[in-house]
Formats: C-alpha cells, sequence, structure tokens
C-alpha cells in the first residue's frame, strides 16, 4: 500500500481551503460575535479561544486545538456566569463545539488517509451531521430556557440536566 | 473489529463543568452549555457504525504494459448493505513498486444504500508482476465516536514484462564446454586465430597444411589455431535486501543488473552459449542454462516476473552459506559466472570468490549507485566499493564497473579493452 503521507493526485500541494477550515475559522469567529453582542469580562478568554481554533485547523496542529477550545468554553462559562446572554452563551458553546468536532475529525483523517487525500465530501457530510446535532442540541436548550426554565428553580433544572448526564453515560455502557 | 474512539470524552466534562458553574453561580446561561453538551454527548454515543457491506469493482487498462507506461486504474466502490455508511475512510492497496502519477487512491466519503464511489488514478508500470492489495475501509458512525476497520479484497495484477534490452557484448573467460563456439581457447585445432605450427600428422585435413613452408623447405607442417568452443554463462544477480539500493534515476541496483543481464543474454544466446540465471538471496530463482527461442522467451519471463528479481526488496532472513550452497549446487561444471552485484558489502565479494574457488570463472557486472550520493556516508560507500573491486581483481576476478548515469554497452566497452591490454 502507499504510504499516505506522500503527497499524490491532481489536488496535491492544492492551497485550496478544505470545507473542515472554512467552516472552523466560521465558526469560531461568529462564537466570538455571539459573545461580544452582550460582552463581558470573558470575552478576552473566547477571544483568545478562537485564535487557538484558528490557529490550530490552519496550521494542523492539534496540541493548539487541545487549549483553545477549552479555553474557549470556559470564556463561555464564564460569560454565563457573569450574565451574558443566554442566547449569546448557547450559540457560542454550540459553535466551540462544532469548531472542535469538524477540526478533530479532519485531524483523524489527515492522520489515517494522509493530508492530501480526497476529503470534501466527507468532510461536508460530517459537518451536516455535526451541524445538526447543534443546532438541535443548542435549540433544545434554548427552547428549554425560555419556555419553561424561568419558572421552575435552578436545583431541578440541575437536577434534571444531572440525570440526563446519567441516561447518556448509560447509553454509553449498553 | 469496532472500538471507541474515545473522541468525545470532553464533552462530559463541558456538560459537568456547566451544572458547576450553573449551579454554583446560579447561571441559567451555564446550565444551558451544560444541556449543549448533554445533547452533543447522548448524539454521541447513541449511534453506532452501520455494517459495512462493499462492492467492489477494480479495472486496470491497459493490464499488460511496457515499462513506463501509464496505467489507468478504477476502483468502483458501492454500498452493497441496507445501512447508510455516513463517514467512510478508503485506502487501495496500490503495490509498493508502482508510483502514482495522478489521481486519488485515498477518499473520505459517505454512502448511502446503493450509492457509489470511484477511486481513479495513473500508475507508472514497472518490470514485475504487481498484485493490487486490498481496499483499507475505516468506517465511523455519524459523531465519530466509534471505528470500524477492515478490508476488501479487490484482486487485480499489473503484469509488465519489458522485451531484452539491445544486445551488449563482453570478452567471456576461458571456461569452456567441448561444443564449437565463439569463445577463443588455449586449446591448439580449428579455429580462427593463429596457435602453433606441428609435424603433420596423417589425418589432418589439407586445408591445415602449411603448404608454402612445404615448398620453401620441403617440411610437411600442420597449422594449429586457437579452438573456438562455445561457453555456459549463469548469471547470477545479488538480489539480497542490501542490493535494492537506488540510484539518482530512482532504480534499484537489481533493476539495473537486470537490465545488464537481458543485454548480454541477448546477445551470448546469439552466438550459441547456453545461458542459465540464479539468484544470490533468500528468495530463489533458477533458470537452467540453454539456448534457443524459447529459452530466450523463458529468460526474458523470469527476468521480469521471477520472485528474486522481483522490484521490491525481500522481508526473508538471508542465509548467505545456504544461499551459496544452492548457487553452486545448481550451476553445471563447466559453467562461467556472471556475478551481479553493486558490492555493497564483503558478503557480495566473497561470495563472487567462493563460486571461483569452485572452479567457476567469475566475472563481476557491478552497477556503481554511489555515484552522486553526498556527505561523509556517499564517500565512504564509494571509496569501500572501490576496495572490494580491487580485492575482487586481486584474486583474478574481472570486474566491470559500472556507472549508470552511462548506458552498460559503454561500462562493457571499457571493461573488454581494458582486459585486452
Amino acid at each position: 500500500m502507499s504510504d499516505p503521507s506522500e503527497p499524490q493526485g491532481p489536488d496535491a500541494g492544492s492551497d485550496r481551503p478544505r470545507p473542515s477550515t472554512i467552516l472552523t475559522t466560521t465558526a469560531a469567529a461568529f462564537a466570538v460575535g455571539a459573545v461580544a453582542m452582550n460582552a463581558t469580562y470573558a470575552l478576552p478568554l473566547v477571544v483568545l479561544g478562537a485564535i487557538g481554533v484558528t490557529v490550530a485547523v490552519i496550521r494542523r496542529r492539534r496540541v493548539l486545538l487541545r487549549f483553545g477550545v477549552p479555553l474557549g468554553l470556559l470564556g463561555v462559562l464564564g460569560h454565563g456566569a457573569l450574565g451574558g446572554g443566554a442566547l449569546g452563551t448557547v450559540a457560542a458553546a454550540g459553535l466551540f463545539l462544532f469548531a472542535w468536532d469538524q477540526t478533530d475529525h479532519a485531524f483523524d483523517l489527515d492522520a489515517q488517509l494522509g493530508p492530501d487525500a480526497r476529503v470534501v465530501r466527507g468532510e461536508l457530510v460530517h459537518a451536516a451531521y455535526s451541524g445538526a446535532v447543534v443546532g438541535v442540541a443548542a435549540g433544545g436548550a434554548v427552547v428549554l430556557a425560555f419556555l419553561g426554565g424561568h419558572n421552575r428553580p435552578l436545583p431541578a433544572l440541575v437536577l434534571l440536566l444531572l440525570g440526563a448526564l446519567l441516561l447518556t453515560a448509560a447509553l454509553r455502557e449498553r | 473489529m469496532t472500538a471507541p474512539t474515545n473522541r468525545w470524552t470532553g464533552v462530559t466534562a463541558l456538560a459537568f463543568a456547566g451544572l458547576a458553574v450553573g449551579a454554583v453561580t446560579g447561571s441559567p446561561a451555564a446550565l444551558l452549555v451544560a444541556a449543549v453538551g448533554v445533547g452533543y454527548g447522548a448524539f454521541a454515543r447513541a449511534t453506532s457504525v452501520p455494517a459495512i457491506e462493499l462492492a467492489v469493482e477494480r479495472e486496470l487498462d491497459p493490464e499488460d504494459p511496457g515499462p513506463g507506461d501509464e496505467v489507468h486504474v478504477e476502483l468502483t466502490i458501492s454500498n452493497a448493505g441496507g445501512a447508510t455508511l455516513p463517514d467512510l475512510r478508503l485506502v487501495d492497496g496500490v503495490p509498493n513498486a508502482l508510483d502514482v502519477v495522478e489521481g486519488d487512491t485515498r477518499v473520505a466519503t459517505a454512502l448511502r444504500p446503493g450509492d457509489e464511489e470511484t477511486l481513479e488514478y495513473v500508475v507508472t508500470a514497472r518490470r514485475g508482476r504487481h498484485e493490487f492489495g486490498p481496499l483499507s475501509v475505516v468506517g465511523r458512525d455519524a459523531a465519530g465516536s466509534n471505528e470500524d476497520t477492515t478490508t476488501v479484497e479487490t484482486p487485480g495484477a499489473l503484469t509488465c514484462v519489458p522485451l531484452l534490452p539491445s544486445e551488449v557484448s563482453l570478452p567471456l573467460r576461458a571456461q569452456t564446454t567441448q561444443q564449437v563456439g565463439s569463445v577463443t581457447t588455449d586449446a591448439a585445432g580449428s579455429g580462427v586465430e593463429f596457435h602453433t605450427v606441428r609435424e603433420y600428422q596423417a589425418g589432418d585435413p589439407l586445408t591445415r597444411v602449411d603448404w608454402k613452408r612445404r615448398a620453401r623447405t620441403g617440411e610437411l607442417t600442420t597449422i594449429d589455431f586457437r579452438q573456438e568452443r562455445a561457453a555456459t554463462v549463469v548469471f547470477i544477480l545479488d538480489t539480497r535486501a542490501e542490493a535494492y539500493v537506488r540510484s539518482g534515476d530512482g532504480q534499484s541496483a537489481v533493476d539495473h543488473s537486470v537490465e545488464a543481464v537481458g543485454a548480454l543474454a541477448r546477445s551470448l544466446l546469439g552466438e550459441g552459449h547456453p545461458v542459465g540465471v540464479g539468484s544470490f538471496a533468500a528468495r530463489w530463482t533458477w533458470l537452467p542454462p540453454g539456448v534457443g527461442r524459447d529459452h530466450v522467451a523463458r529468460l526474458r519471463d523470469r527476468l521480469a516476473l521471477g520472485d528474486a528479481f522481483s522490484p521490491t526488496p525481500e522481508d526473508e532472513e538471508f542465509l548467505w552459506g545456504l544461499s551459496l550452497r544452492r548457487v553452486v549446487k545448481h550451476l553445471p561444471d563447466n559453467a562461467q559466472v556472471v556475478f551481479c552485484s553493486p558490492l555493497v558489502d564483503d558478503e557480495a565479494v566473497a561470495a563472487a570468490r567462493q563460486i571461483e574457488a569452485y572452479g567457476h570463472a567469475v566475472t563481476v557486472i557491478s552497477p556503481d549507485v554511489t555515484t552522486g550520493t553526498e556527505g561523509v556516508g556517499g564517500t565512504v560507500a564509494r571509496l569501500e566499493r572501490d576496495d572490494r573491486m580491487r580485492s575482487l581483481r586481486r584474486h583474478g576476478i574481472r570486474v566491470v564497473d559500472w556507472d549508470v548515469d552511462r548506458s552498460f554497452a559503454v561500462a562493457a566497452a571499457e571493461a573488454a579493452r581494458r582486459w585486452r591490454q
């Protein structure tokens, strides 16, 4: 079998950005925008996280992704805790998760197929799945917040989410 | 084999962090972040890799190219199962010896039931038979939380049998058979080159009587010429893994040796000398000496497709003594040997000397793949090779030092000129 690390094919060495690069940088930018609309002191952390993710996907550095996403999500949580808007917080969190999913998926493709393999269709299909999930998860959270969340005591919400977490853990063990 | 990728472990941590921040600060927004994490986590854990059922077809065009020809390979992969495969990574098993010059051999895709994906690429044909390996498949679920690795057999082989190169002749050593041929020997008899004059003996052919001397002195004498006989020549190619050192043009020393053997064998067979071929390596290829048109075809096939002459090095364990005994056991008693080796180590030198010691006149053809190598390593390799050639010559073994940047015909002509001096 040929060596996957060797450039090959008509696109070998092509400078055209991959879908994962475009989607990740866009998601990181929108995450910053979502937080900046109602800026708090957590904004610099979110910006740093977004820069980390962007550089990671462009320079193909997994280590930057490992620092960038947690930093960004920490900023998003801080933004929520400091009174940032719920909508912006949820959107930013979803966008960071989406950016991480795209980049990590792209890195795995690079590792298994080499950097010059034909991956556009694979990346776009994965982005579609990931986008649908983030849409449903963030949408569900927002619906939870605006339809029922206001009238329920906080401990009830915490317990609800804890229960959901345990359920997902149980799904893993099935 | 399905295995978890564990790529979603962090999302659980996010959910717990959101819960903790929300519980401590009373921030509903932080709790909603936890909800997003829970949603992603549930998705990651609820999905599983569908059964991967692929139908694969391979087409090669042409299937029997000449060396250097471009071969178009088309691999059509279709989802023969009933489930959508959301994340497929496919890598075709391109033979190691073939260079891909255009197209894709690896793809990431998704296939609905009945959908097809095509891998199209072009490879440059090289001498030998090249079996394509199976298609390697990695399938993941939509979230990428589980991974299934498998292979799909996709039979296909490309066979490239080059024509024998143009004839190149090289003076043979004196070891011959009893058959009449073109090698001049020290034995007196009929031939072309003058040997001695002796007293006439009854039965000598009248054409060899020295009539001028008879007229001048009255003495009846017979002229003897050097007898010309055929030689049985066996080419032994050093095809150990060590001999697969490559020259600047990407060809290995074994490729160069095969080329030289083809050119010499064609010339020798044309002159009626029986020619055979064998390998000095763990992999064994042997063609006993023979003559005739069928033998030429067999030799051509053996040089192109013989296991031991493969364009890729062997990975079997090489045992010097065993390999040498096998070579010597197969050599006919009166055969002389042309040993082709890049002389990258002392084992090749020892083998040539040992064959000579067994009574077979040895000529070494050594493709020089150290030309152009840079640095201290390259210089040392060149000096060591020079030393090995000197050692062989000291022991009476002829050596053709072939700089592979030039044609073999030039190297052979230079060697012949040197040997005549």
